[in-house]
């Protein structure tokens, strides 16, 4: 089962050391005229840019920054959620309405019209996702704290002499975060994708930012000269959602297994 | 001709490379009309019996028996459709939580209505509604809920369990079976409730003459009223026999143990407060089986011998399967 | 007689029940309840479901605060909010076993943090005590880094037991705690139960709905109906003589 874990994040480490390595070695896109030459694997594009480097770093751009969108919306979520799920009475009751409200947007429209607001670029990007996949987090987090409060042995722990901080790090927190990894993994993928389309239309990254939505945009011009300048980054994107899902896939079966014990 | 006759029942359990016996030669039979206890704990195997009957084991399970006999004809050798039609139209089936076993979707008339036999639905579409309702009214008052209109409205999660269980008992008996199993129909109910039910089913097979098998872990519910009692102990249906023979000198060392642990139920046996009599040990997991008579590990007159599966004996029309049966009357 | 080592006053508590049979909502009262306990003894409180005999449980043993009402220890009085006292004094087993232990912290752990949270042992003290408590139950010190799911139901029972009594409580709350067992088992917890009993001079209070079990265990009983006491006494008057029709159709649901 450990094996299968490993096996299935390995594609996920894959796309990252490179990006490790290349950050140091390359600080900004160089301008190079050839094609078709070993020191541009992926070639160039239009500009004489290559798009190996671009690509992994575009990597880093969309990819790295949907993980970490994710580990602050998850932290924000909890305090949130938490805090939420405690509360009783008409202050919940005012959080749940407003975060209907939220949830009945898709996530997207929400980034799109937080960057409408705050302007293009990639930094605006970033808290537009982060902001729009909040209410989620927080909608899942509570439900999944208010059902454990009400069960047997969190009454049983507060009967044993817990206060809330200990019942939440003892009982509440071993608990969710099971569905929070699978929770998390999804919301990764949807982060990517937000994050690209949001470049692909123009008001994300903005050029010369090597972000693989923009990448993709940039290039559509050029697409029926040179496919590979659309297709390399898109093939990239493809298989970083790909192994994203394979190893939320695999994490939901591991804990399946785990559970079944 | 009897009800049942079932000989030699064995069930397996196919799990991963293991053949896992959780029921082993099972001889069970009942006549017409007759009240049959099965007792048993927890992992003792009786609703795989019941289960077994009625066919709803998945593929894990392989049924065998030499002998499965209901109203003469063996099921064995039946198809599958030719034993449906036979089981369901001849038994039926409670359980213990009434209310996880109604549809939460749908109201409480229509979920009676489909449980009426087929020919209420013949005929023009309208016509039979009117008779059909009239129907499950009859039902309804036959096992005591009285004010049918707001039943028939509600939603099982809007009803307590005892009603629930009612409703079960009432849909069961829409076809008018022959043999009605109760798998626990008491354990989730309160103890009042839990009369008017046993009440009913007393009723119905006195008035229907329905024969029942009621399986139970508790034992006073089912000892006034039975006929036979069949107790079983990990797979093993130990003991058999008519119910009063069973209670006044029961021969297996289970069966007497587990009168035992009932504080009131072998007439004023405890004092107040006085230690109750308990087997050492607890009852083995399928994984773990002793081999021969599984009472062995636990049983105080266990000796060599008991590595065999014993026989099965008679005496006085109790049958049982020890070697060393108690000789003396209880008390 | 003693004076009572306990005394509840007119507690009263206030529920809104929603989906009861064909109302949809429906204000429920518990109380006034007042009665006593006395050190040692066992108090039996029976009823319908929906008499409140769960909610009695809950109140006494500090998981829920009643809207009104006292309770006195000895001449004391205590406040509801007095969570440490409940922890200390008052503890409770539950119903399901089971769901009342944490799945993912092991056993040992659970039955360290009560100590933690209201003792002012050392490390060393508190696991000779968490092995004290596991011996004490039957089960052996090594299982206190097991998980729950690998234990038996009545193992869980046990534990469930061993972390009430792990406090050196005054009284004991079984809250139907008996019924889910098999009767081999439930005779063992029993007997368990009898022995701790003698040694430790517990107060049980006894929620069930086993009638022959609780004439068996009880020196006293309560009976409630829709929240309020309809009868109480000595286990054997009221069993030889019951007053009220609500208790003579309970007590008579045993004979079938």
């Amino acid at each position: 089962m450990f094996m299968i874990f490993l096996a299935i994040f390995a594609p996920l480490l894959a796309p990252y050391t490179p990006y490790e390595q290349h950050a140091d070695a390359l600080l900004t896109p160089p301008a190079w005229d050839l094609q078709g030459q070993i020191i541009h694997p992926f070639g160039t594009d239009a500009l004489g840019r290559d798009i190996f480097s671009r690509v992994i770093l575009g990597i880093g751009y969309s990819f790295g920054l949907a993980i970490v969108s994710v580990i602050l919306a998850l932290s924000l979520g909890i305090l949130i959620g938490t805090l939420a799920g405690f509360s009783k009475g008409i202050r919940s009751s005012i959080l749940n309405h407003l975060l209907d409200i939220l949830l009945t947007m898709p996530s997207l429209l929400i980034a799109i019209v937080i960057v409408a607001i705050l302007g293009p670029g990639i930094a605006n990007t970033f808290w537009a996702v982060v902001l729009a996949m909040l209410p989620q987090f927080i909608h899942h987090i509570r439900t999944e704290i208010s059902e454990l409060l009400n069960k047997d042995f969190v009454i049983a722990f507060k009967l044993d002499g817990a206060n809330k901080f200990q019942i939440f790090r003892h009982a509440l927190f071993p608990n969710i975060i099971e569905n929070l990894t699978i929770f998390s993994t999804l919301a990764i993928s949807s982060a990517v994708l937000d994050i690209v389309v949001l470049g692909f239309i123009g008001i994300g990254a903005q050029s010369p930012e090597p972000e693989l939505g923009a990448m993709i945009a940039a290039s559509l011009d050029v697409f029926y000269l040179n496919p590979w300048t659309v297709m390399l980054p898109g093939l990239v994107l493809f298989i970083c959602i790909l192994s994203t899902n394979i190893v939320g896939d695999g994490l939901r079966h591991a804990l399946k297994e785990r559970r079944g014990q | 001709m009897r009800l049942l006759d079932i000989r030699n029942l064995n069930i397996e359990l196919l799990s991963g490379d293991e053949v896992i016996k959780a029921v082993e030669s099972a001889n069970f039979s009942m006549k017409m009309g007759e009240v049959s206890g099965l007792i048993g704990e927890s992992g003792s195997g009786k609703s795989l019996i019941a289960k077994a009957l009625i066919g709803v084991l998945n593929n894990r399970w392989q049924v065998t028996a030499d002998r499965l006999h209901f109203l003469g004809e063996d099921l064995n050798r039946l198809s599958e459709q030719q034993r449906r039609k036979v089981i369901s139209s001849n038994i039926a089936m409670i359980y213990q939580e009434p209310r996880r076993c109604l549809d939460p979707t749908a109201d409480i008339f229509s979920q009676l209505e489909e449980s009426l036999p087929e020919y209420e639905f013949k005929g023009w579409f309208n016509k039979n509604k009117q008779h059909r309702k009239r129907r499950c009214i009859n039902l309804l008052h036959k096992v005591g809920i009285k004010d049918h209109n707001s039943v028939f409205n509600s939603y099982p999660h809007m009803l307590s369990e005892g009603v629930c269980q009612k409703i079960m008992i009432a849909m069961a008996v829409a076809k008018e079976p022959k043999l009605l199993i109760a798998d626990e129909p008491t354990t989730a109910l309160e103890s009042t409730t839990s009369l008017q039910v046993i009440k009913l089913l007393k009723s119905l097979n006195q008035l229907k003459d329905m024969a029942m098998i009621f399986i139970t872990h508790n034992l006073q519910t089912i000892t006034s009223w039975a006929d036979s009692v069949n107790v079983m102990y990990c797979g093993q249906l130990i003991e058999s026999g008519p119910t009063k023979n069973v209670l006044s000198a029961p021969k297996h060392p289970y069966t007497k143990a587990l009168f035992d642990s009932e504080p009131d139920f072998v007439d004023e046996y405890y004092e107040q407060r006085q230690k109750l009599y308990t087997l050492k040990g607890t009852i083995p997991t399928l994984q773990h089986l002793p081999i021969g008579c599984r009472l062995g590990p636990r049983c105080p007159n266990a000796q060599k011998a008991c590595v065999v599966m014993p026989e099965q004996t008679k005496v006085k029309g109790q049958y049982f399967r020890c070697h060393y049966p108690l000789t003396k009357d209880v008390l | 007689m003693s004076s009572p080592q306990f005394s509840i006053v007119n507690i009263q508590k206030c529920y809104k029940d929603k989906s009861h049979w064909f109302k949809k909502e429906h204000d429920v009262t518990i109380g006034p309840i007042s009665f006593h306990l006395y050190k040692g003894e066992t108090l039996a409180i029976v009823g319908d479901a929906g008499s409140g005999k769960s909610t009695v449980a809950r109140l006494l043993s500090g998981a829920e605060r009643p809207d009104k009402g006292k309770l006195f220890h000895y001449s004391d009085t205590i406040k509801w909010s007095d969570s440490k006292f409940f922890c200390q004094n008052i503890r409770m087993i539950f119903q399901d076993a089971q769901k009342s232990l944490n799945p993912t912290v092991r056993i040992g752990d659970q039955l360290e943090h009560p100590l933690i949270f209201n003792t002012d042992l050392n490390e060393d003290q508190r696991l000779e005590k968490i092995h004290q408590a596991l011996r004490m139950v039957g089960l052996l010190p090594e299982h206190a880094d097991y998980y729950p799911h690998m234990f038996s139901g009545g193992q869980a029972q046990r534990i469930g037991i061993a972390r009430a009594l792990i406090l050196d409580p005054k009284v004991v709350i079984i809250d139907e705690a008996l019924a889910p067992l098999d009767p081999s088992l439930r005779a063992q917890v029993i007997n368990l139960l009898l022995e701790l009993q003698e040694t430790h001079k517990l107060t049980y209070i006894l929620i069930s709905h086993q009638i022959s079990l609780i004439k068996y265990l009880s020196d006293r009983i309560i009976v409630l109906d829709k929240g309020n006491i309809i009868e109480q006494g000595e286990i054997n008057e009221v069993f030889d003589n019951p007053q009220h029709v609500k208790t003579q159709k309970l007590l008579s649901s045993s004979d079938m």
